[in-house]
Order: structure tokens, then sequence, then C-alpha cells
């Protein structure tokens, strides 16, 4: 974690809800300090650019963009992390595919989201069992319709680990390999998911003749 | 009986409407094609006349009033014009029209009542209605000095059976085509509402649950129920028993309710026909029973079920819990549970593995080939 242990986390909320920051800002505590708020995408898109944070908690479903526009924008710049109050939603993937460092559930105890929201800020990707079971499917419905299944043996078994609620100790354990190696799994899935969506993007742009 | 009018219920009364002025023209047709029978032309005018009356009057009040054209009443209104115009047949044509080739001065007028009443008012009342207005015939004939042998006893009785069943199915009809309306209509207004809630109130429950979990844990677990029994109520919970995710939703939504605890559940796969039902029963109630386990005995933060089929149609489900664990070499904790669990899963052929170790947590796996 290096240089994050030292200091707070330098955080922007963006949500269109101002009870939900009030509510975020107050149990965040002293690990993290909130340098910016927005309530819409293009707020948020402006307050990351002008502070570049070390983290940013934002609504998936937010006026002007919703969260998947300030993924797009701002992915490269910082970890960022969806907070949603619904799990079951195909946005959420286009946001993950897009860069999103994970997705966490409003309804989640707060010492877990802390800690989670820590690890994200880490660089860690954090993956919910239900996002992890999410992004299986999809590669599923990838490998029914391109013939093989862009995942690795070991990558497809860490990732039903995940969806099993395993942490990557946990899997670092049941696979005899290091937690270190799960986690880069994990980011080397998201990697894929990424690749194979934006190949879907294209193929589906060529045959409908859009450039 | 409908206290208020449904849009198709409201379609099919003007279509009705409309027909009536259809066959008031008939029927004005009819009397000038056989004017040569008419025994007293004048009855036949205020026939037709009073027919004209009830026909502008009900095309006005569906404009205007169209709750009336739906009351009891009216529709007995309806079938007595009906009746009447049966009566006046037998005397406004001459001796010997009845049962005769020639066309009836009502001509569709009581078949039209009977269906609108049965619309109106219900498959029972449109039958009922349909016979009696029926009976207008007899007394058509009565009017006219026919005699009543076999043949025409039992056209009399043709015709009420005729009546009768149309009323009877095309009210039927109307009343199942307003029940799949109401239906639709709570749907479509349960679908703006679960719009408005899912970006407002339960936003604000994950707030109140989270912030009050130190110190009010009451009110935490009051708004975590309430989110729960909204979302219930909100995005439903499928068929289940022929949906593994429905049923595996259903089990953790009442196991997780009753012990304040959160589960997660996911599922993956089955996207062509799923496992049968009996399976889906057995899965579904092991996990119920393995999640209650934990619940009972690990105390949980959290449990996450999930579940994966194969393209073949085997079936994986892992019930998984970040609770204290034990040591399945020597703690027999839950064994009649487990064995619970076991007889279900070997009943469609299936097996189970436990994996716990103190400390780590419990993880029940379920396989169904």
């Amino acid at each position: 974690m290096g240089a994050l242990n030292d200091r707070a986390i330098r955080t922007v909320l963006a949500d269109d809800h101002a009870v939900v920051r009030a509510g975020l800002r107050a149990e965040l505590g002293e690990r993290f300090a909130v340098v910016g708020e927005a309530d819409d995408a293009e707020g948020a898109i402006d307050v990351i650019d002008a502070h570049r944070p070390d983290l940013v908690v934002c609504d998936l479903h937010m006026p002007r963009g919703g969260g998947l526009a300030v993924v797009k924008a701002c992915a490269p710049i910082c970890p960022i992390v969806i907070l949603t109050v619904s799990e079951a939603e195909r946005d959420l993937l286009d946001a993950v595919a897009g860069g999103a460092a994970g997705y966490l559930l409003k309804t989640m105890p707060t010492p877990e989201l802390r800690d989670a929201l820590v690890r994200a800020a880490a660089g860690e990707p954090v993956f919910s069992p239900s996002l992890a079971a999410l992004v299986l499917g999809e590669f599923r419905r990838l490998a029914r319709e391109a013939g093989t299944n862009p995942l690795t043996e070991r990558e497809r078994g860490v990732l039903q680990l995940v969806a099993r609620g395993q942490t990557y100790a946990e899997i670092g354990r049941n696979l005899a390999i290091s937690p270190k190696t799960a986690e880069n799994h994990v980011r080397n899935i998201l990697g894929k998911l990424q690749l194979s969506r934006r190949a879907d993007l294209v193929r589906y742009a060529v045959e409908h003749g859009l450039d | 009986m409908a206290a208020r009018m449904l849009p198709t219920e409201y379609t099919v009364l003007r279509a009705f409407a409309a027909a009536r002025w259809v066959v008031w023209a008939w029927l004005v047709l009819l009397c000038w094609l056989q004017r040569d029978e008419l025994a007293h032309p004048a009855g036949a005018v205020a026939a037709l006349a009073s027919a004209a009356a009830f026909t502008v009057a009900s095309t006005a009040l569906l404009r205007r009033e169209h709750a009336v054209l739906l009351r009891p009443s009216w529709a007995v209104l309806d079938l007595g014009l009906a009746f009447g115009l049966l009566v006046a047949d037998g005397v406004v044509y001459g001796r010997g029209h009845a049962f005769g080739s020639a066309q009836n001065l009502a001509g569709n007028w009581p078949f039209l009542s009977a269906v609108t009443a049965a619309v109106a008012v219900g498959p029972r009342a449109g039958a009922l209605g349909g016979m009696v207005v029926a009976l207008g015939r007899a007394g058509g004939a009565w009017a006219n000095d026919a005699s009543f042998g076999r043949s025409e006893l039992t056209s009399i009785g043709g015709t009420m059976v005729a009546y009768a069943i149309a009323g009877g199915t095309l009210g039927w009809m109307a009343a199942r085509l307003r029940e799949v309306e109401t239906v639709l209509a709570a749907r479509r207004a349960r679908d703006e509402v679960a719009a408005t809630l899912h970006d407002g109130v339960l936003q604000t429950l994950a707030v109140v649950a989270r912030r009050s979990a130190d110190v009010l844990p009451d009110v935490a677990a009051l708004a975590r129920r309430t989110d729960r029994e909204l979302r219930l109520w909100l995005f439903g919970e499928g068929d289940v028993d022929h949906d593994l995710e429905a049923a595996l939703r259903r089990a953790a939504q009442d196991v997780g309710m009753r012990h304040d605890l959160q589960v997660t559940v996911s599922v993956v796969g089955g996207d062509d026909a799923g496992p049968p039902a009996r399976t889906i029963a057995a899965v579904s109630g092991a996990v119920r029973e393995a999640v209650t386990n934990a619940a009972k005995h690990a105390a949980p933060q959290r449990v996450v079920v999930f579940g994966e089929l194969d393209d073949d149609g085997a079936l994986f489900v892992s019930v998984h819990d970040d609770g204290c664990g034990f040591d399945p070499s020597t703690v027999r904790s839950g064994v009649g549970i487990t064995s619970s669990i076991r007889r279900r899963l070997a009943d469609v052929g299936g097996r189970v593995e436990i994996d716990s170790a103190p400390g780590r947590g419990t993880e029940v796996k379920l396989w169904v080939p």
C-alpha cells in the first residue's frame, strides 16, 4: 500500500442523493479525507480532474451520464468503486469492463465497506461474490458465442471461488497459490473482460456498419 | 361487478354501441321490406322509435356517464326492451307471422342485449338474461295468435339455449379479460412505484442501516428488514418451482429475514431449460437448512449462496459462511441437519461435501449430476 498507509485516502464521493453522500462521509472515518463531492457524472469528472484523488466512490445511476461515464473518463486517473443498491444490473458489468476497480453494495456493513475501499485505493480489485458470478456468466456467454472460453482453467477456478464468497487468502489456501497470485488472476480476468467487451463492441460496430 | 370501467371494457361496450346502430338500421330496413305484412305500422314505428331512443341514450351515456352502462338496472332495461321488441313482433305483423319464414321485428337486437348484459354484469346474468329474453318469442307468438306445437316449442327452446350460451361465454370472456387487465394495471403501477422507490427509499434505507449499526442495532435491523421486504415486493421472486435462482433466493430470503442475516445469492448458467422441479425443490431445501445451520451455529457476518448450472445439466451449489467454523473430524455439531441435507441430495442422486475449520467459516457444497 506504500504511501497510502501514512496519510488519509483522498476520496471523491459522487452520488445524486445528498443523504447518501452525507452518510458515507460520516462513516468513512479518519482513514479517508473527502476532498470533493459531485451529484452528477459531469460534475464528478470535473472534481476528479481538479483533485486527482486516491479513490472515487461513485453511484451507478446519476444524471448526465451515470457512473459509467465517470468510469470511462477517469478510470486511468484513479481507482473508481461503483456503489449501488442493486446487484442485478447489466450496466454494472459495463462499468467494470470499462475499468472500474469493482463495485460494492450500499447495504454492506460499515467495517466491511471501509476495508474494501482501503483495498481498492491500494489498487486491489474489490470483487463481490455476486459480481464474480456476473462476470463468470458473461464469459460463459462469450464462450458459447465464440466457441472458446478466453479464460484459462485456473482463472475460471479463481473466479468461481470468488463467486462462492472466498477471500484471496482463502483462494490462495485452496489452490495452493499465494493470495497475491489469486488477486493477479482476478486482475487478468478483468483485463480479459475489458478486451472481450471491447471486441464485442467492435464486432457489433462492424456488423451494423457503424464507425 | 367492476366498480370502475377498464379500458378494454370500454372498448367492448363501445363496439356494442356501434353494433346497436347497425342492428337498428337493419331492423328499419327489414320493416320497410316487409311493410306489406304489417298489421299495425304505427306499432312498428313506435317499437323502432323506442329502440332508436335506447341506442341514442347508450351512445350518449358511453360518452358522458359510462358507469351507468355497467349497472344491473341498465342491463334489465336493455333486456326488457329486447323482450318488448320480440312481443311487439307478434302484435305489429299480421296473423301467421310467428314461426313463419319472414324476419322477426327484433332481428339480432335480443342477442346483442344478452351479450351486452353479460359483459356489463357478468356471465351468469348474461346467460340468464339471454334465456329470459328468448321467452319474448313465446310472448310474440302468443300475441300473434300462433298455436304452440312441438316444433314451435323446440324453436323457442333453441333460441333460449343459443342466447344463454352467447351470454354465458361472452360474459365469462369479459370477466377473464377484466382479471387480466386488473393484474396488468397493478403490475404497471408497481413498476412505476418500483422505479421511484429504487432510487429513493432503498438508498435511504441503506444509509439508515449502516449508520445506525453501531449505536442503534435494532433500528439497523429494522431498516435491513424493510429493505428486504421492499425488494421482495418490488422485484418479485419468479417461479420458485421451476427457476433455480428464484428458489434459492426465496430460501435465502426466508432464512435471512428470520435470523437478520445478509445472504447474497447468485446463479450462473441455466439459460436453457433448468433442472427438473424435484431437483430444485431438493436443492433449495438443502440450501435453506445449510443457511439456517450457519445462522444458528456459526455467527457469520454474511452468507454467500452460489449456484452454477453446466450446459449438460449438472448442478453445483455452494453455501459459504464467514462464521466461526468447526473441525469436521472432531465436532459432530449439526449432525441432524447435515444428514437431512444429505438425504435430500441423495433423493435426487446428488452428493454433499462440507468444508470447515475453526476460525475459517464453513462451506457446504452440493452436486447434482
